[in-house]
């Protein structure tokens, strides 16, 4: 029992635990889903309790991943936020992601050095960047004002109410998943 | 400076650090890796695959399709 407790303890369980129980507090239902459901399937892996997927990662044409890409930036600049189109979108990306993300571990060597410092020092960025949005939130909070204390998304919701803030953020956005999952995975 | 600009620097801040940790991993790999490395290290675990995919993913939900709770 203790064993397994301690298992659980991985970091990204923990980081998904948090979002879930921050979101409770905000009371947004469906980031509590997300993250919740997400800290769900980390455990399963944790636990050794679900492991099916391909060998290694699909290969994926670059055509397809083009034709994606351009599809649903289309979908996703013509329709209005918080639509439905919006929603079918991020949905189809789900099954796409799984696909992607969930076929067995590589070998790898051990990383070096160096990799342990860059990994640290983004762990450190990515945690304190995400600190100064939670300083932010909890400021607006206490004031009761969100221009005074205002999170990324206060500052990015009028911005992507613009077609050009829009098609920047789509753009950035795909590229990014691409590269996360996509065209450079495959090397 | 107000309050509400110096969180903006403040964010912008943390963009211009990153694209100067990105700069040195590429210019100065003996100090730290280049981001690709990393992330080639990184994703080849499928529990932080899942987990970035996730956090991806939400961006694009949270700016796209969730309304933000205020």
């Amino acid at each position: 029992m203790k064993q397994h407790l301690v298992r659980s303890f991985n970091p990204w369980v923990v980081v998904f635990v948090g979002m879930a129980l921050f979101h409770a507090w905000r009371g947004s239902v469906q980031d509590i889903v997300i993250f919740g459901g997400a800290a769900l399937l980390i455990l399963t892996q944790v636990f050794g309790l679900y492991s099916l997927g391909f060998k290694r990662q699909p290969t994926v044409s670059i055509a397809a991943i083009s034709a994606t890409v351009m599809i649903s930036a289309a979908l996703l600049y013509v329709s209005p936020r918080h639509g439905l189109v919006n929603f079918l979108v991020l949905i189809a990306f789900v099954p796409i992601g799984y696909l992607l993300v969930m076929h067995q571990d590589r070998a790898h060597p051990l990383p070096s050095k160096e990799d342990l410092r860059g990994r640290l020092t983004w762990a450190i960025w990515a945690a304190a960047f995400a600190l100064v949005e939670l300083v932010a939130y909890l400021g607006s909070k206490i004031v009761g004002d969100l221009s005074v204390y205002p999170t990324i998304s206060v500052l990015l919701d009028p911005v992507l109410d613009t077609s050009i803030g829009r098609a920047t953020f789509v753009a950035l956005w795909l590229i990014s998943g691409v590269y996360l999952f996509g065209v450079r995975r495959r090397r | 400076m107000t309050l509400p600009q110096l969180i903006v620097f403040g964010y912008l801040f943390f963009v211009a650090i990153g694209i100067a940790l990105a700069a040195i991993g590429r210019l100065k790999p003996e100090v730290i890796s280049p981001l690709g490395q990393i992330l080639n290290f990184v994703m080849s675990h499928r529990i932080t695959r899942i987990a970035l995919f996730v956090v991806w993913w939400w961006l694009g939900w949270h700016f796209l399709v969730g309304v933000t709770v205020r």
